[in-house]
């Protein structure tokens, strides 16, 4: 019988202290009505075994106590979507910083090669701020939903939406007209100032400013040019057809793969001859340029991995797209 | 044949039976009884019920002013009887209704599925 004590003891710790005697009083007198049914069935007194094996059916003495108490939660089915929803985000916000700190981390030590004995404590120093600062950010987002869920404001949160002010319907395949329009209204500005402000393949002018290139440029020259007339025209026939198929897709790869290896190429190329200023001698004009190009070599860890999150993007609109064409035509529904 | 998994047909029946309990409790608790012999009589009836259950089920009838409770001396030990409140009888009333509502209603769906299936088994002949 101790044992039983011993069970209803444990069960009483998890009790509200002004339940704890009337539950366990009425808890302790079903027990023992069961151990007296069980005893007569068997024909001879419980031993421990018997009891034991009994008290593990009813369960363990916080699974029992819980089953008198409210249902708790902190954060409840109502707003739990949205608050997890919220954490995505917020956790989104934090890893993306990081993988640029890391980035950078990365590669500096190609800038400052005195610095690359630091990678270990500067990446161990950057991982220890973003759990802390991931932990806190999350600590923070659960107590305003826990104090969300005990106020009115849940009420107020869930019940205060307008079936007028809800998002249009979104088509997953639809390029929105105004990011068309954007994209033309870009590309033909840089082609106007890329046409005006450079007189010859080998030579910009930016106000009194002349930069001179090597002849290598002008393959860069021209490439803009092709490219930049290119994205004008898909912009176009976007903006007149604003849904994505399998044939524009891959034409708008080929066009971002060719612009992305052309400014990895000049980004490495030393393409720069010199940076006149008005007034500045030829020396500081090339000594100028030499800067310029070793700022932009050292970019290029930068430009390749922007470079693959594009091709990366296309790919998935790609496979997306001929995922949707496979399936059944999706039907628009109007109302 | 669909195959079938085991645990969602438990977690269904028990999500069936969850509102059936408090039926058949309050219905039970028509003449007084205390748990132990509440839960052996619904077992009795096919009524499984968990003490852990019903427990913590009768307490929260009580709070609702659906069952009263006294403790009494029964047998050489205290136990603590349960019966329906004169509130419970009214409320039992109504959801028994209720009950023999959707009771009609679900046979009502199936003899039309019943006889929709067997319409359209002769078209198909």
């Amino acid at each position: 019988m101790e044992m039983v004590d011993r069970y209803l003891q444990a069960v009483r710790f998890w009790l509200p202290n002004g339940q704890q005697a009337d539950i366990i009083a009425e808890l302790s007198e079903d027990i023992r009505a069961q151990m007296d049914e069980r005893a007569a069935s068997l024909g001879h007194p419980l031993n421990k075994d018997d009891v034991e094996a009994l008290l593990r059916r009813r369960g363990s003495p916080v699974v029992v106590a819980n089953k008198y108490l409210p249902q708790q939660s902190l954060v409840g089915p109502l707003l739990f979507p949205l608050y997890r929803f919220v954490l995505k985000i917020v956790t989104l916000c934090i890893l993306v910083p990081t993988a640029l700190g890391f980035l950078t981390i990365l590669v500096t030590p190609a800038m400052h090669e005195g610095a690359a004995r630091h990678w270990a404590s500067r990446i161990g120093i950057t991982l220890g701020h973003v759990w802390t600062g991931w932990f806190a950010a999350m600590a923070v987002v659960t107590l305003v939903f826990a104090i969300l869920e005990r106020t009115e404001a849940r009420t107020q949160l869930l019940d205060t939406w307008n079936a007028n002010k809800l998002p249009p319907l979104r088509h997953p395949h639809m390029i929105p007209r105004s990011t068309s329009a954007f994209e033309m209204a870009v590309n033909l500005c840089v082609l106007l100032w890329w046409a005006t402000n450079m007189p010859s393949p080998l030579e910009l002018h930016i106000g009194s400013w002349r930069i001179s290139f090597s002849p290598a440029w002008s393959w860069f020259f021209w490439a803009v040019l092709l490219l930049t007339l290119a994205n004008v025209v898909i912009a176009s026939v976007n903006l007149l057809r604003p849904y994505w198929t399998v044939q524009r897709v891959v034409v708008r790869t080929v066009a971002d793969l060719a612009g992305a290896a052309f400014f990895c190429w000049l980004l490495k190329a030393n393409t720069i001859i010199s940076i006149a200023a008005p007034g500045s001698s030829p020396q500081k004009a090339i000594a100028d340029a030499n800067f310029i190009n070793q700022w932009l070599a050292r970019m290029f860890p930068w430009a390749v991995v922007v470079c693959v999150i594009v091709a990366l993007g296309n790919l998935w609109r790609l496979v997306h797209l001929r995922k949707q064409s496979d399936a059944k035509p999706m039907r628009a529904a109007t109302v | 044949m669909v195959n079938m998994n085991p645990e969602t047909l438990e977690n269904l029946k028990l999500e069936l039976r969850r509102g059936c309990l408090v039926l058949a409790v309050l219905v039970a608790l028509r003449s007084e009884r205390y748990g132990y012999t509440l839960r052996k009589e619904l077992a009795e009836h096919g009524m499984e019920i968990d003490e852990g259950t019903l427990y913590p089920l009768l307490r929260r009838l009580e709070s609702q002013g659906l069952l009263s409770s006294e403790w009494r001396e029964h047998e050489k030990r205290n136990k603590r009887f349960y019966r329906l409140s004169s509130e419970g009888k009214q409320i039992l009333k109504l959801l028994l209704a209720e009950w023999e509502g959707i009771d009609a209603s679900i046979r009502a769906v199936i003899k039309e599925q019943a006889h929709g299936n067997g319409r359209s088994l002769s078209a198909g002949r």
